[in-house]
């Protein structure tokens, strides 16, 4: 797709409303183009407006009351909530990151020595040695992601990965989160997860290429056993 | 809002060290913001009360989710409270639809008093753009309400309104950049 019919999806993309494929031609180009970056802002600024845009309307008197009550045993089960919500700190994510990162790794060391003894037999190659100086990549949430949050971490010989996601819904047995990583418009399959009813989720990453010639990843939700192409706007994603 | 009331971050801090009271203070202060957003998608109060409510409880569970830096508290609730409520109306199985309160409706309340404590100059620029929406072709304004409001894609617009793709894309493209257009021009948007 040209920069003109890119540019003219612009809009609709600023408002969620084109289609998986228009939204990835966007995705790809939007990066290198300060044009259709400017005109992507001013059109993000006018749904911004639009969410104030409604008719006024009154809530029912007694909602807030409503509130309460349904608050109530809340509050009295909500003790004692779990230690990383306590932690009074601007970004959870290296705190949560390092601790879920410790823990993976001891589970990983085992993995990885099966992983050998396969590679060996296939004679690829596979360390997680690079994860004790791994680059931690922030996930942000799109509008259509919510609550969730989500790091990558990816070590310095972008063999291998690894992606933890927290507060993502879990899904019906049906549907699957699906990791992409893009490059020049298209898209590899990162693999395939699911999350606990905590919202908890990892996955270990194996990109057809090194991490490092992704310019971005993204999560998608996906019929069971995968997709070839996205067929859902992204949930989580990121530029690597 | 009172000089003396704590702010939106403050009150977040509070909701999620565990204070309902906190909650409660942000619920008295933008239920009747979500409660719109959400009754402007579902048109439906019952609907509409339910995800308001499940918004603040979402706001209790994960409030510390909210991230200043993204933008102001209110219009990141409100665009919670839009996919919240898009996605009840497909969980429900309705259409979304395109018919609204025309602005200045003798069904609509014409004082913001008593209505919304804060954010009266977003709501303002929000209520002209409203405005700015009324003066487009319908059938261009039909289509930017369904995909704003009624979260349809290209191909979703194109079968509920049983048009072309081409005709529903070219309408929408029109549409927002007749709407821009008209939003630079006047001198009452506030940029």
């Amino acid at each position: 797709m040209d920069h003109e019919a890119i540019e003219g999806l612009i809009p609709a993309y600023a408002l969620g409303a084109t289609d998986p494929d228009e939204s990835q031609a966007v995705e790809a180009h939007v990066p290198g183009c300060a044009a259709c970056r400017a005109l992507l802002a001013e059109y993000r600024g006018l749904g911004d407006h639009l969410l104030y845009a409604t008719p006024v309307m009154a809530a029912p008197a007694d909602l807030t009351e409503r509130m309460r009550r349904r608050l109530a045993p809340e509050r009295r089960q909500a003790a004692p909530e779990p230690w990383w919500v306590r932690l009074r700190i601007r970004s959870l994510v290296p705190v949560l990151g390092a601790t879920l990162l410790l823990l993976v790794l001891t589970n990983l060391y085992w993995v990885s020595r099966v992983n050998r003894l396969q590679q060996r037999a296939t004679g690829q190659a596979a360390s997680l040695d690079g994860f004790a100086n791994a680059r931690a990549i922030p996930l942000r949430a799109d509008a259509a992601g919510g609550w969730a949050q989500g790091v990558v971490y990816a070590p310095s010989d972008g063999q291998l990965a690894l992606l933890c996601v927290y507060g993502m819904p879990a899904l019906p047995p049906d549907k699957t989160y699906q990791l992409w990583l893009l490059k020049d418009g298209k898209r590899d399959n990162g693999g395939l997860f699911r999350v606990s009813q905590d919202g908890f989720g990892l996955l270990v990453v194996r990109p057809e290429r090194a991490l490092s010639e992704y310019s971005a990843v993204g999560i998608t939700v996906e019929p069971a056993g995968g997709s070839p192409g996205p067929t859902s706007p992204r949930v989580l994603g990121a530029s690597l | 809002m009172d000089g003396d009331e704590p702010d939106d971050v403050v009150l977040l801090q509070r909701t999620a060290a565990g204070s309902s009271d906190a909650l409660l203070a942000l619920h008295k202060r933008y239920a009747n913001l979500v409660y719109s957003m959400a009754w402007r998608v579902l048109q439906d109060v019952g609907l509409a009360e339910e995800v308001t409510q499940d918004v603040f409880m979402k706001l209790w569970q994960h409030g510390r989710r909210y991230d200043p830096a993204r933008g102001r508290f209110s219009s990141w609730l409100l665009s919670v409270t839009r996919f919240a409520a898009i996605d009840r109306l497909r969980q429900e199985g309705r259409r979304p639809l395109s018919a609204e309160l025309p602005a200045g409706s003798s069904d609509e309340p014409t004082s913001l008093e008593g209505l919304l404590s804060t954010d009266h100059a977003s709501w303002e620029r929000g209520q002209h753009l409203r405005l700015l929406l009324g003066q487009l072709p319908a059938e261009q304004r039909q289509v930017v309400e369904l995909a704003y409001f009624g979260g349809l894609t290209h191909s979703e617009l194109a079968e509920q309104l049983s048009l072309p793709l081409g005709t529903v894309k070219g309408r929408l493209r029109l549409g927002l950049e007749k709407l821009r257009g008209l939003w630079l021009d006047d001198p009452a948007s506030e940029r």
